[in-house]
């Protein structure tokens, strides 16, 4: 059943050439001009218009699989992606990570995680975190985890009528959910982990960067409050500063090949739509987790309750990307040892950290193994008997 | 049978494009096998320098200089706004952060009456079918 829908999805919906919608000569001169004034360190904002004028495509169709906005908070949104042919009970609640936008789940149609385990018959749930605002700047974990995810859960389970779901977390949405799970554990009937870094020890590059003695994370979120899209974007640019601008020469290899086009453009629209980071936030996970390595060690603290991953007993997947550099797969491999589930279960695939929810290989290869794992740990509905709001 | 598509004619920028994507294809051209070179020396030297101690040390000294001087330069702003009886972003930023746990309560109250709500449904129900 689930090769037979992957093989359903077509990727012809992700690309709509439309001369109608390439672009003017000034509305790719203005384009620019924006791109110039906002002095972006990205090139996409300044060949975007250009690529799409002579690709003759229109803008990237992301995060397009219908949903709802089921409950609000600050700048928060939870979505709800209903199945059309709802098969289970136990709906799958995403936590994606506080930087970058949570669409990269839901990237282009035919290469979306989401629409994958809404086809599979699941009942989807998202957390937007949105924009965060100076309204976020004095939030800590303990807010994000026991105010907004909890509420998250709360209606998530309400809405699909369920008494337990999925949690589902991606990159740091997934230390995010794993550090809730431990202090919230009702409800969760099963747990992915998917590129979590877990054990920062083996945190990589930025583990290098963020050393207490070279980074003074306290001076920055005093000076600024939220982390900076233009500090963010300028950490990221340096783990591969010469291949940002040499991989559009892939592309212009390729610009006859509108599909080609269309998922490098909804990449870079996805890796240059970055959020400010919540300050207080910040400042904790760089203490805790990058310099201290407190998460894995029992010693991180929030609200003032110990976080300690030996008290998650649920059923556990943990998802690694081998290609992995920032959440390398020795970070992620520590979280088996350090759980008290009996059922757990961990999954490898030879592909980079967002190529586990973007790169074709993931519905031919890897979304449908994750699928068939929540397959067998989920309630099925039964058909005479539909919960509420159905 | 298959019917073949004619290749679809570029436009003048694609031509452009595609022409810069050539001159630097390493499977193409000798100009691309200079320039692959020339990117693979590059990112040996950039991963190096972004993994060297003293660079790194030493570019974080003068982000935490710059870090320092932006703070102390809002607290200075901030000192002569309230000198003046002016609202402040920090002043504005407190207020949201009431409004935003006033909005907290709000909800978490709104929770227990859906709850006592229940309860009391729940009871009445069992009243009706028990009387």
């Amino acid at each position: 059943m689930l090769e037979a829908a992957s093989r359903n999805m077509t990727l012809s919906s992700s690309v709509k050439p439309s001369k109608a919608s390439v672009g003017t000569n000034l509305e790719v001169t203005s384009e620019i001009g924006r791109a110039l004034l906002r002095r972006s360190l990205s090139p996409y904002p300044y060949l975007k218009a250009l690529i799409k004028r002579a690709a003759e495509v229109g803008e990237p169709n992301v995060a397009s699989t219908p949903h709802q906005v089921v409950y609000t908070r600050g700048s928060m949104r939870l979505l709800r992606f209903p199945s059309p042919d709802r098969r289970y009970r136990t709906p799958i609640l995403f936590v994606y990570s506080l930087i970058n936008r949570y669409y990269i789940l839901d990237f282009l149609p035919g290469k979306s995680l989401i629409e994958f385990m809404v086809s599979q018959g699941y009942d989807v749930y998202a957390i937007d975190w949105g924009t965060p605002g100076p309204a976020e700047q004095r939030m800590t974990w303990s807010d994000f985890l026991g105010g907004i995810i909890r509420s998250a859960v709360r209606w998530t389970l309400r809405a699909s009528g369920s008494p337990d779901l999925t949690l589902y977390g991606y990159c740091m949405g997934g230390t995010m959910a794993l550090a809730y799970a431990t202090l919230y554990p009702e409800g969760i009937k099963n747990f992915v982990a998917q590129a979590t870094p877990v054990d920062f020890h083996d945190g990589g590059i930025f583990a290098q960067w963020t050393r207490p003695e070279r980074f003074n994370v306290d001076a920055l979120v005093d000076a600024y409050g939220n982390v900076p899209t233009e500090l963010m974007e300028t950490g990221f640019s340096m783990m591969a500063p010469i291949q940002r601008v040499t991989k559009w020469l892939d592309v212009f290899r390729r610009i006859e090949d509108p599909e080609v086009v269309t998922t490098f453009l909804a990449m870079e629209h996805w890796a240059s739509d970055n959020v400010p980071f919540p300050g207080e936030v910040y400042r904790q996970y760089i203490k805790d987790c990058y310099q201290e390595n407190n998460f894995c060690n029992g010693r991180m603290k929030i609200g003032g309750e110990r976080v300690d991953l030996g008290k998650i007993r649920c059923a556990l997947l943990s998802v690694i990307a081998d290609n992995d550099t920032i959440a390398p797969p020795k970070s992620s491999e520590a979280l088996s040892r350090l759980v008290s589930s009996t059922d757990k279960e961990t999954l490898r695939f030879p592909v980079g950290h967002i190529g586990l929810s973007a790169s074709s290989k993931g519905p031919k290869l890897i979304w449908p193994k994750i699928a068939g794992w929540i397959d067998a740990r989920s309630e099925r509905l039964t058909r005479h008997r539909a919960p509420p709001g159905e | 049978m298959a019917v073949e598509s004619t290749p679809r004619r570029l436009n003048r920028l694609a031509r452009a494009f595609k022409f810069i994507g050539r001159v630097t294809d390493p499977a193409a051209t000798t100009s691309g096998k200079l320039f692959h070179r020339l990117e693979t020396g590059a990112t040996a030297l950039l991963d190096r320098l972004a993994r060297n101690d003293t660079y790194l040390n030493l570019a974080g000294r003068m982000m935490e200089q710059t870090f320092l001087v932006q703070a102390e330069s809002a607290r200075s702003a901030e000192t002569l706004l309230h000198a003046m009886r002016l609202p402040t972003a920090t002043d504005l930023i407190e207020v949201r952060d009431q409004v935003r746990k006033v909005g907290d309560q709000v909800e978490a109250l709104s929770l227990q009456l859906e709850l006592v709500l229940e309860q009391l449904e729940a009871s009445q129900k069992t009243k009706v079918h028990g009387g």
